[in-house]
Parts: structure tokens; sequence; C-alpha cells
């Protein structure tokens, strides 16, 4: 399988918390998975989003906190609303759904955080690398 | 002053540096553009290692610093003290999390090592569009207001005030104490219930600190942490209440004799009155609703009675406005009303044939209450038996209250501390009375009921009879029923004697009893969900006041300086109400302290004024109100005390105006294109 990029969005208080525990659990995955940080999934933009596809992502995945777990109370759920109507733009930017996820890890969650970003990782693997037409990154920048 | 970066790698001991080659990273990282130094340590967050990186910054000119080391939940904390120790902001320090996220969860150190490279550059580049942010500290009210003077009110006042701070209650009714007032001996203990909240009015009473402003109602309250302004309306009371000294003249002599809501109609009470024997404070008032003077009519009895001359016709309504820090509330809860449902009997003729809700039945066992503490039946008899049917309106409220059970039990003792041929029959589905106290309390109720024979005289068969086919006559009851679905539990009367229709195990049953009391469930009180209403509080699915989070704040509310005590957050009995004051109390203390500033997060959003458009997006999804539109400028403002620093306002705002210190757009676009190139 090809070697890709997976930018990984997680939120300050789940999902990084997650991350750090698979890594106190020595649990590998590829190192192609790259994270940054948010408070909240809720302060992902979709414009953040394309952000990243744009600068070299061949999948993008979102994590926050459970359902009714946000810190913030409400921010994952505002998330939830927002991936909904990014993941049709997606297509007309002839990027496959399967290379888009938005997904929950709780701070405890070091093995599922590790089995979400495997199966994600190798989903867009699979898919290959990203290759955004010119015209798609112009229509998008314009 | 240098605008380059001071870029540290910790080996961690081998943890990083076994599979990341820090001399090469160190030489490669050393070429970029923007770095001015790059120094490398065994292990940074060590004694040595903080007093390296501060030796390196020292009398520097490098201002932006990156810690490329371990996970940044394990030691931001430090490095930005170290940042504070030699003078730097420290909001210009970026970890990179090169161990938790690359050296211990990737296989080949050639990815690992690349890995690394990426996500220190990343920082690097972070850091460069960092601001300096400012930790700002604002003035503060530090006053407590306890909205609600039952015993959850009482109680948060009382350790809210210890330290000296100023504390007001502010009351509905004209005296404090609430529903524990109420009762005589209160489960799961039995305890005298006057003789607990009887001293706890007295240290009110005998403390400077604490403000009590009784038969008054809340117009307006609004605010956050640090800076609330209630408008309160104080009802004319029509008496000094400086002079009088409740000795009761004025109710002697008042002609006027209305129903008591404070006894739930069983008794009547006059138009000037006191609310309960002992009442705090000891004072009378007047009911201008139903007070001949005050509705046109012509008397002048309590005027005449009055030997402290402290009754006051001239006395109207006043208003005043309050300014606190922090807001308790404990304005309680209501019961559910059976009238709404049929199958109980419990209508117009309800108290005529013995049917009570368990309020009401708690007054009869109170010595000032409508039967001077005597559980007799309206006729004046005692009752052979008393049904206690539970569950009433769990099913229309669609949630159990969780404090019922455990006060019905209670009841259900006291009832039997008279007459010695009473016996108590409880119909539950789930029995919520755990705990020692509670177990003990069941225990103490059935070994009751055991000493007691049923009378089978001529009147229960009667009944029986009347009831037709798979009645029961219990001759030695058990003290409770298990039902098959206490929502079908039903009563019917006839002739001053009541039936119980339920089932257990598929059959029909039905028994005889000349007293039933059903225990209702609790509901918000109309009190509490219009100042909720007022604060914009989150509410629960049954529509009480919802904690903050259920399990870690369980007495905050989803507003920053207003905390939750006793039963406005649901059912609760008295010791739970007192642990969520006290809670309350310690809230308010540790977060408002006299003399010192309210520091305030530094990673919040702020909105452009050009920008906005005042779309009310920002104001929708905000979960702490902190976005609001200020109507006279037509732009949103975020308050800065409220906003925690999520940033779902930004990701929602339409015309770019919001910006979230600390993740803003540019910092996360370096980060996002960084990251992800090599």
């Amino acid at each position: 399988m090809a070697e890709v990029k997976l930018l990984t969005f997680v939120c300050n208080w789940c999902s990084y918390g997650g991350a750090d525990q698979a890594g106190g659990l020595k649990i590998e995955y590829p190192s192609g998975v790259r994270l940054v940080k948010v408070m909240c999934s809720g302060r992902v933009d979709p414009q953040l989003i394309l952000q990243g596809f744009r600068k070299g992502a061949d999948g993008v995945l979102v994590l926050g906190c459970h359902p009714g777990d946000c810190h913030y109370k409400s921010g994952n759920y505002s998330a939830q609303k927002r991936m909904l109507l990014l993941e049709p733009l997606l297509a007309q930017f002839g990027i496959e759904s399967d290379r888009f996820q938005l997904n929950w890890v709780s701070a405890g969650e070091g093995e599922r955080f590790g089995k979400v970003v495997n199966e994600m990782y190798n989903k867009v693997a699979a898919l290959g690398p990203l290759k955004l037409t010119d015209s798609a990154v112009k229509e998008e920048t314009a | 002053m240098t605008d380059k970066v001071g870029v540290f790698l910790c080996k961690c001991s081998d943890n990083i540096a076994a599979r990341v080659d820090i001399e090469q990273l160190s030489a490669e990282l050393k070429l970029e553009e923007d770095v001015a130094f790059v120094k490398s340590h065994e292990l940074l967050c060590a004694g040595h290692g903080q007093e390296f990186f501060e030796e390196a910054l020292k009398n520097s000119d490098i201002s932006r610093v990156v810690v490329a080391a371990c996970s940044p939940k394990d030691h931001e904390s430090t490095f930005q003290k170290c940042m504070n120790h030699v003078g730097k902001n420290k909001f210009l320090m970026q970890m990179a999390n090169i161990r938790e996220q690359c050296t211990w969860v990737t296989s080949e150190n050639d990815n690992a090592y690349a890995k690394a490279k990426a996500l220190t550059r990343a920082a690097i580049r972070r850091v460069k569009l960092h601001e300096q942010l400012v930790e700002k500290e604002i003035d503060c009210h530090t006053e407590v207001v306890v909205i609600g003077g039952g015993i959850a009110g009482v109680e948060s006042a009382l350790l809210a005030s210890g330290d000296g701070r100023k504390v007001t209650i502010l009351e509905k009714s004209p005296s404090l104490g609430g529903m524990v007032t109420k009762l005589e001996e209160a489960a799961p203990n039995m305890e005298c219930a006057p003789c607990m909240v009887s001293p706890r009015l007295s240290l009110i009473d005998e403390n400077d600190n604490i403000n009590v402003i009784t038969n008054c109602d809340i117009e307006e309250i609004a605010g956050y942490l640090g800076n609330f302004e209630i408008k309160v309306k104080k009802r004319a009371r029509m008496v000094d209440a400086d002079a009088c000294i409740g000795c009761d003249e004025c109710i002697q002599a008042c002609p006027v004799e209305v129903s008591s809501a404070y006894d739930y109609g069983m008794s009547s009470r006059k138009a000037v009155d006191v609310l309960f024997p002992g009442c705090f404070p000891n004072c009378a008032v007047v009911d201008t609703s139903v007070c001949l003077k005050t509705t046109g009519g012509e008397c002048n009895a309590c005027v005449e009675a009055c030997p402290m001359e402290a009754m006051d016709f001239s006395q109207t309504d006043e208003i005043e406005v309050l300014r606190c820090g922090a807001v308790i509330l404990s304005t309680g809860a209501e019961q559910f009303d059976p009238v709404e449902l049929s199958q109980y009997a419990f209508d117009a003729n309800a108290l005529e044939n013995d049917i009570y809700t368990y309020s009401q039945f708690a007054r009869l066992t109170s010595n000032h209450g409508p039967t001077g503490g005597s559980v007799v039946k309206q006729n004046g008899e005692a009752p052979k038996r008393i049904a206690f049917v539970h569950c009433v309106g769990r099913e229309q409220l669609g949630y159990c209250s969780g404090s019922c059970c455990e006060a019905a039990f209670g009841l259900g003792l006291a009832a039997m501390s008279g007459d010695e041929t009473t016996s108590v029959v409880h119909f539950v589905s789930d029995v919520m009375c755990g705990g020692e106290l509670g177990s003990m309390l069941l225990e103490r109720v059935n070994q009751k009921n055991r000493t007691r024979t049923v009378d089978s005289d001529a009147m229960w068969s009667k009944v029986m009879s009347g009831l037709g086919s798979g009645v029961q006559e219990i001759t030695q009851p058990s003290f409770m029923v298990r039902v098959d679905n206490i929502n079908e539990v039903s009563v019917t009367t006839d002739n001053g004697v009541s039936a119980v229709r339920y089932s257990v195990a598929g059959k029909s049953y039905g028994i005889a009893a000349d007293m039933v009391v059903l225990v209702t469930g609790t509901q918000p009180s109309k009190t509490s969900t219009e100042l909720m209403r007022m604060l914009d509080l989150a509410a629960t699915r049954g529509g009480f006041a919802a904690a903050d989070h259920p399990i870690l704040r369980p007495a905050s509310s989803s507003l920053d300086g207003v905390f939750l005590a006793g039963s406005v957050m649901g059912g609760k009995n008295i010791s739970e109400s007192i642990i969520s004051a006290k809670a309350s109390a310690g809230g308010a203390l540790s977060k408002l302290v006299p003399g010192r500033k309210l520091s305030l997060k530094s990673i919040v959003a702020y909105a452009d004024e050009e920008l906005c458009s005042a779309c009310e997006l920002c104001v929708q999804v905000c979960p702490y109100s902190a976005a609001k539109i200020d109507v006279n400028r037509n732009i949103s403002v975020i308050n800065e005390v409220l906003c925690q620093g999520c940033g779902t306002c930004v990701a929602t705002c339409p015309s770019g105006a919001v910006t979230a210190r600390h993740f803003t757009d540019a910092q996360l676009d370096a980060e996002i294109s960084e990251v992800l190139h090599g």
C-alpha cells in the first residue's frame, strides 16, 4: 500500500488524551498519521479540513469526545452537524467520501484511538495518494 | 529582540533518542531560517533540565520557544512556568509531542525521524504566529446571594458567610425554613425536624453577615461569575418587622379566616398571620389579597390589638437592586398534583374520603399541623389501615424522583406511633430507600407492622364484598406489597372506606383502607423554572436545573457563578440537599476571594466589530451563553468571563469575524501545512 498522510484533528480533552494513552500503551500506527490539536472538535471549521486536503493530506479524520461527553457540553454536536454538510461538498472537489471521517475517542480509549486511526489510515492508503485537480484547488481558493 | 525561535529537543533518556537521532535532527533544524538555536538535553523536565532551559533563555533576546518532547499534558505547564521565571510570555512556547505521538507508536526509525522533524517544524511555524497573550484580571463582587431560604439555602448561607463574607438570602414566603418545617420527624433516622431547623435559623438571626429578605419576588436577574445584578421586589408586609415581637395578638383579633396553603387546605389561617409557630423572622404578615382593610373594607382590628404599634398599612412594595459575585439557587421543587389522574379518586371530595397526598399527610404528623400531630381521619377517629400508594405521577413525569420512598416510609412509621391498631401497607414497585439508614428505616416499619392485627369487622366486609371477586383480605399484613405495575394501582372509595386495587404475579387483588396516602413525585417548581429562564440555565429532561456535569460538577449550573443547592436539581432528601448546599457554598467561596481579582482565561474567542453582521449564529452555538448581541452596536460581543475557549463559534461564524485566541486560523493553517510536510 502506498504511503499516505492522514491529518487527524484531536480535541484537547478527549481524543488528544486517547492519543497520549495509545502512546503510553505503545500501540503502533503508521507515521503518516499526523495530529493537530484544537480545544474542541467544534472548532474544526470545514475550511480547515479543505486546507488539510490542499496542503497534502490524503485523508482527514476528526476525533471528538463521545456524544454526551463533550468537555464543552455541545461542541462535538456542532462538529457533527457541520461535518454532515461538508461530506457532499467533498465529492464536488473529487474527494472520495472514504477520505474523511468524524469519530469519537475518549481520553481513556488508547486502544480505540489506535484502532480508529489504523482503520482509517488503511482505508485512505487503499485509495492511494489524493490527486486534487488544479481546477478543484483553484476553484476552492478563488 | 529577534523573531527567531529557540528550539529544545528532549531525549527523554532513551524514550525519544533511541528512535530519533537527536544530533542529526538538531543539525538539520539549525539550518532552518526561523531557528535561532537548537539545544538538546537528556531529560528536559528534570530539575537540571529546567535549569538548562532557563539558562539558555535568560538574558537572551529569544522570545519564541519550541520544546520537542513528551505530551503537553505532561509538561506544558512545567515549561510555561520556566518561561515565566525568565520573564518570557508563556504563550510563546509551543510543544511538539514527539514521544507519545511519534517514538512510542512508530515502528521504523526512519519514519519516526521524519515525523519528529515534521512535528517540530510545525511547532516552529506555529509559534512564530503566536500572540503574547495577557492573563487578565478583573474586579469582581465577592458577595453571595442565596435564592430560596429552605434548608439548602439556609445551610449554604451559613457556610458561605463563615469567613465574614456578606450573604443575602431571598425568600418568597414570609419565613425561612422551607419544606422541612412542615415535618415532625425526618426520615431516614426519624429525627425531630423542628429541633434540627430551629437552631439553624437562630444562627442566621445571630449572623451579622447574613441579610435576610423574605416575602419577596425576583423581578430580574442577569450577569455572570463575579458580576450579577438582581432586582428584588419586597412585597409590603404591612407590619413593621423591627417592632413586631410575634405575640399573636393581631392574629387573634383578625376576623378574616381563609384556607391555609401551608397546610394544603387542611386548616384555616387569618388574613394577618405567621407562617408557622417559631418561624423566622418571627413577624406577622398581612395577606393583602384577603385583608378587609386592604381590599376596601372597614376593619382596624389588628391595628387596635397590636401592643407594639407594629401594624403599618402605609407600607408599599419596594424595589431593591442587589449586586453579587455568585448566586446559589435553592428554590426547591413542587409535588406532582394527582388531581390530573382519575385513578386515585383524588377529586374535590378527596379529603372528606381521607385520601391525601403525602405532603398533606406529613402535616397530620406535625405538632403544629391541623390535627396537632394526631394521625386521625377527618371524623377524628384513628385509622385502622393506611395504604401508601407509591410512584404517583412517575409515569407522567418520566422519572423516579428518588426521594419519596424514604419520606413515605418515614411517614408510615410516624403514623403508627399513635393508635396501637393502626397498620400501614405500602404499594411499591422499585424501592429507593438504600444505604444503612434507609435499610434500618425499612426494618423499623416492618417490625412495627408485625405487632398489629387487623380487625376485620363488618365495615371491612362490606367494602370487600363491594370489590367483587379476587379480593384479598389481609389479616396479618406485610408492610410492603410489590405490585406488578405500580401505574395500574387504583383507588375507589365508598362511605369513608377506600379500596386499593392492584395485581401481583398476574392476579388481581384489592384491600380496604380507611386512609389512603398518595406518594407523589417531585417536579420543577414554577419559581425555579422562571429563574432558570431568566438566567438561561440548562435544564434536565424533566425540567430541573441541570448540573454543569452530573458527576464532576454536580452543584454547578451551566452558567459559571450560579450554583445549585437542594431539590432545584430534582428530588433530594434533607442530607442530600445539605451536601449540595455546602458544595455550592464551597464553589462560590473558592471562586471569589475578597481582595483578589478574578483571573480570566487567556484562550478565549473575540468577535471583530467590523466583520460581524450580528447574525446570531455564534449566540446559538455557544454552550456557555457567552456570545450575546449588543443591540445598540448591532454586533456580537463574547463575554470573556463566560467564554471557555472551545472555538465552536469560530467555526460557525460565516463572516470570519470570530477569532479563537491561541487557535487562530493562521496558526492552525501553518501547523497543518507543516505537519503534513515530510
